[in-house]
């Protein structure tokens, strides 16, 4: 069964893509690829590397200088276009397995903390008994079983984002898998150095990665239970990682351009084209005087949450002030990323397709508190619907104006918030039941507020 | 040019005498339209120049200004201060149709797209002090000719690298200074609008100042008022032994009037009317009554006057008191159909009025070419009579017909479509000069050719068949960097006889600025004219040069009336989404009846019991 859904999923990506080549093309709306991901863009930048131009001498390639000399080896070899499908098909099926891992390994650590917490709670009160019996009541609330195996490959590999994502033939993907695998490694197989290097090669392909090291580094110590060294070395490990990588582009296109190419851009917001994400319309009508400044404004707001997010669900309380506190680092990962997502440069449909395709992974701890989902998919398919009909109108027929869009645009950031606030909301009700150990009939009357 | 370069004071009056000449070409053609042509050579004395330098700015101009002759003194300092060796300037407008017109006139070495061109040699030590010259010598001459030149910048100017012409004249001009290279910088204005404050600086230049001589022909009104016309400048510094160098500077106007519309004009004034009942030709094979008309051709048979099409009369020889010819006139027709007079006029006070002195026939001398000459002080006019204005002189076909066109319906995306043909017998090989502003994304991987043989007709659109190295034989391409630098294309390619070929390739449009687009920005941005220099192919000098039409592209706009609503709107989903994210984060979960409960013992709700309680006392005492 599970080999059906990876099979149809391969399906699905492979064989439309290879029965009409003109796929990438057609479906690289402004709302599916970028200028920083676009497969256009990199067909031009293997034009350029064929015929000798300098990669980073103008305005149409930002892609990472390795990935261009790398996919220049599949895009020489013949039927370049199927070998390519294969390519992002494969990556798909990878990053789907990868998911059905990680969702293993959450239900995994998840039952054993509550376990640990559990018999450390009973050992405490072996005086009241009435008390124990609550208590076990809300344990076996705390944790419900986790969704099969299938249903996260499908969440994964029918996620109609990501399947458009896949065939514009965005690089996105690249970005995706390198995040995915670190994470990964850094949950499932603790190990700190591989997770950091995969995050340096995401970073090094899309920049926003690179402020996912701050949640990594707190969930490596929290798999690996402390050791503050921990934190220097990976942290070590990504910084010379990525000048590694910066340096070996640097050896191969033998200038500096690059870096502005492919990373100042985006920090500067060089290259206005519309997309779905909050920047465009901004500093299109933005006046010029007030331009650097509401882009730094713009740059301090998409790093403002990293660490306070990353603290406030850190497991590792080495004070223990909250004892009976249930952290969670891996969603801090999850939130983390889709702050950066809500409010990067460049975003795209697939920027969220991948987060949506996680979060069914929380099924095993708080997805059951979150009242939003609903709505939230509501909204969100109402903009899915009305984004490229607006776009079309505004560009093509002329009987709309950008505006149109941009309220889609506006929306879509809704949509972001709306699943932040729903994630951190369900995950504050679940530690508020664990915390005080609310029996499954108050549950349902418990009516939760903040100070 | 008789000119004794080392002896230059003592023949100075031999100088002024050669250092100018003048001719004016006429040429009728088909469908009752006039060529004419005016040309200026002017010459200045060698002189010896130095290499200007920022540093030493104070330049010996006063010492001998007298070498410049009748090369115009207000251009020889800014030519001489920013360090340039040639200097081209174009001015054209109009379509120039070639199918019943043929070659441009001087095989369009002479033309320029439509709008502003220019472009220059200029000397420097590196290509950033090139640029600094450059922008000088673009804001002087915006001023100097009325002329937008000023918006020049960086993202529109290119070196070009193949331009064989420039290369050829290249090998006449050394750097003065041998650490020095020359740079070739080139730019163009498509959508600068052409008119007559071009035109008074432009006669300014002239020896004769407009004012006599065949440039006093040159009215505003008339000369903008063809179908295509322009105007250019070509001043080159021809150097000998070593810096002993003189300026040479070509003038020319060109423009194809329509002597219909022209007499019509000159007959019922600016203003059109309807034509009157009675003199509407129409067609006797035809039903023909006062309700029906079916309109015949113009009429064939014609006589008309230059002073009429063209509003003014030759006032004499543009310079007098010498002993040279210096105002020719040269009439090109069929002497089969045409016949030409020339009459003269002399203003006579006492009849107040224009006398006719003599008026007589002049018969071609070679080739049915009239060749006059302007000698006497009174004013010259010319009769054109003809039994049939169908039947010109030979007109010449040009050796390759080429249209760019845009393709795509959207404003976000859009392609090119070039079409060259070769009408001729025998292969030729061009060069395709293209400059594509910023914001136009090129995917230059898109590119795809067909070819289409006349001989075999069967067009072979497939690409695996034809390969594109046996057409284009080379290719440069400068891709843009945003708002520093325009695309600039530049392929030679050889194309077979009786073939067309045929390029497409895609672009993206960008979105700009809200203060980039100009005030009608649904207008559309002009994209300048692609350049075809067609190649002799013993010599590789150009032989032939042709331009495209100028493009229209629309652009994708933004609303400009939202600065502010923008500003607020997105403003407030990042503050909305902050606050909430913030609250979640850092406020203590508490459940409802807590939450009362807390808030009954807060200040606050101590302050508000208080004076509640106070007003229940105060209602009870009551």
């Amino acid at each position: 069964m599970l080999n059906g859904i990876f099979v149809l999923g391969a399906a699905v990506r492979l064989l439309p893509p290879s029965f009409v080549p003109d796929l990438p093309s057609t479906v690289s709306s402004v709302e599916v690829a970028t200028p920083f991901t676009s497969f256009n863009s990199l067909q031009e930048a293997f034009y350029y590397l064929q015929h000798g131009i300098n990669l980073y001498d103008g305005g149409v390639n930002h892609h990472s200088p390795l990935l261009v000399v790398f996919l220049n080896f599949f895009n020489d070899l013949p039927y370049s276009y199927i070998v390519f499908n294969v390519l992002y098909t494969l990556i798909d099926l990878w990053i789907a397995y990868r998911l059905i891992q990680l969702n293993q390994w959450y239900f995994k650590t998840r039952s054993a903390k509550v376990g640990a917490e559990k018999s450390e709670k009973s050992e405490r009160s072996e005086s009241g008994e009435s008390k124990q019996s609550a208590k076990d009541l809300t344990v076996s609330n705390l944790i419900k079983s986790p969704l099969t195996d299938k249903l996260i490959a499908s969440f994964y590999l029918f996620n109609p984002l990501l399947i458009l994502t896949n065939w514009s033939h965005s690089t996105l993907l690249f970005t995706h898998i390198f995040l995915v695998e670190s994470i990964f490694q850094v949950a499932v197989e603790h190990s700190l150095s591989r997770g950091m290097l995969l995050l340096a090669v995401a970073s090094y392909l899309n920049y926003t990665p690179i402020f996912m090291v701050i949640p990594l580094v707190s969930l490596a110590l929290t798999v690996t239970k402390g050791d503050k060294v921990k934190v220097v070395e990976g942290v070590g490990i990504f910084i010379v990682s990525l000048g590694l990588l910066v340096l070996a582009s640097f050896a191969m296109t033998s200038s500096w351009q690059f870096v502005e190419s492919c990373w100042i851009t985006i920090i500067r917001f060089d290259q206005i084209s519309p997309n779905v994400g909050l920047w465009w319309y901004f500093f299109t009508e933005m006046f010029a005087f007030f331009h650097p400044f509401f882009v730094g404004v713009f740059n301090l707001y998409s790093v403002m949450f990293i660490l306070p997010i990353t603290i406030r669900f850190s497991e590792n309380d080495s004070k223990g002030t909250k004892s009976n506190y249930l952290g969670d680092s891996f969603l801090a990962c999850i939130l983390c990323y889709t702050w950066l997502i809500f409010t990067k440069a460049y975003p795209t449909l697939g920027d969220l397709g991948l987060v949506l395709s996680i979060i069914p992974i929380f099924k095993t701890s708080f997805l059951s508190y979150c009242k939003f989902g609903g709505f939230t998919a509501l909204i969100m398919s109402g903009c899915l619907l009305l984004s490229p009909i607006f776009y079309y109108c505004w560009i093509v027929l002329g009987n709309g104006n950008s505006n149109f869009f941009y309220s889609i645009n506006l929306t879509w950031g809704i949509v972001h918030g709306l699943i932040l606030m729903d994630l951190i909301w369900g995950k504050l009700t679940y530690d508020y039941i664990n915390e005080n150990g609310v029996s499954k009939e108050l549950q349902k009357k418990l009516r939760l507020t903040q100070i | 040019m008789l000119v004794n370069w080392f002896v230059p004071v003592l023949l100075s009056v031999v100088h002024v005498m050669a250092s100018y000449n003048e001719t004016l070409y006429l040429k009728p053609l088909p469908r009752n339209k006039l060529m004419a042509s005016w040309d200026f050579d002017i010459e200045s004395n060698p002189k010896k120049i130095e290499f200007h330098n920022e540093s030493i700015s104070a330049v010996k101009s006063s010492q001998s200004e007298d070498h410049f002759a009748d090369f115009p003194r207000a251009l020889g300092p800014i030519i001489q201060s920013t360090n340039t060796r040639e200097l081209h300037i174009r001015f054209t407008q109009g379509w120039w149709d070639s199918e019943s017109w043929g070659k441009l006139p001087k095989d369009g070495l002479r033309s320029g797209g439509t709008g502003v061109e220019l472009w220059a040699i200029i000397e420097a030590g590196d290509i950033q002090a090139a640029r600094k010259s450059w922008n000088k010598l673009t804001n002087s001459l915006s001023g100097f000719f009325c002329a937008s030149l000023n918006f020049i910048d960086d993202s529109i100017t290119t070196f070009p690298q193949h331009q064989s012409q420039q290369q050829q004249q290249h090998a006449h001009v050394q750097p003065l200074l041998s650490t020095n290279r020359l740079y070739l910088l080139r730019a163009s204005l498509p959508s600068e609008p052409i008119c007559t404050e071009n035109l008074t600086p432009y006669l300014k230049l002239l020896p004769s100042r407009g004012k006599a001589g065949i440039s006093s022909l040159l009215e505003g009104h008339k000369v903008f008022d063809s179908l295509w016309h322009g105007m250019s400048i070509d001043i080159e510094s021809k150097c000998v032994d070593g810096n002993f160098c003189s300026f040479s500077m070509h003038q020319s106007v060109n423009s194809i009037v329509d002597v219909i519309k022209s007499m019509n004009k000159k007959e019922n004034g600016g203003i059109p009317r309807p034509t009157p009942g009675e003199e509407l030709r129409c067609d006797p094979k035809k039903i023909n009554n006062i309700w029906q008309c079916f309109p015949l051709n113009d009429p064939t048979e014609l006589t008309w006057e230059l002073g009429d099409l063209l509003g003014r009369k030759i006032k004499g020889p543009a310079l007098t008191g010498t002993n040279y010819p210096i105002s020719n006139v040269i009439i090109d027709v069929d002497k089969e159909f045409w016949k030409v007079r020339v009459s003269k006029f002399k203003n006579s006070p006492e009849n107040e009025g224009e006398v006719i002195i003599t008026r007589h026939e002049i018969t071609p001398q070679e080739e049915g070419r009239i060749h006059f000459t302007i000698d006497e002080a009174c004013e010259y006019d010319f009769m054109f009579e003809t039994s049939d204005s169908e039947k010109t002189s030979s007109i010449e076909q040009p050796p390759l017909k080429v249209s760019r066109s845009l393709s795509g319906y959207s404003q976000g995306q859009g392609g090119f479509r070039i079409s060259f043909k070769n009408p001729s017998d025998e292969k030729i090989k061009f060069v395709y000069f293209e400059v594509l502003p910023w914001y136009m994304r090129l995917y230059f991987n898109t590119m795809s050719m067909e070819i289409t043989s006349e001989s075999s007709s069967s067009s072979s659109s497939n690409s695996g068949k034809i390969s594109e190295s046996d057409f284009i034989k080379s290719r440069y391409y400068k891709p843009a960097i945003d708002r520093k630098r325009p695309s600039h294309l530049e392929l030679t390619i050889e194309l077979p006889p009786h073939t067309t070929m045929t390029l497409n390739y895609q672009f993206d449009k960008s979105l700009l600025l809200y203060a980039e687009y100009p005030p009608d920005a649904n207008h559309g941005f002009a994209i300048e004219p692609a350049v075809i220099t067609v190649l002799d192919l013993n010599t590789g000098e150009s032989a032939y040069q042709l331009r495209t039409t100028s493009l229209l592209v629309t652009l994708p706009t933004p609303d400009f009336s939202m600065p502010y609503n923008v500003i607020i709107l997105t403003s407030t989903v990042m503050a909305l989404v902050f606050g909430s994210v913030f609250n979640l984060l850092i406020r203590r979960v508490v459940t409802e009846e807590e939450l009362e409960k807390l808030a009954s013992k807060s200040k606050l709700s101590l302050i508000v019991g208080n004076i509640k309680s106070k007003i229940n006392s105060l209602t009870k005492k009551k």
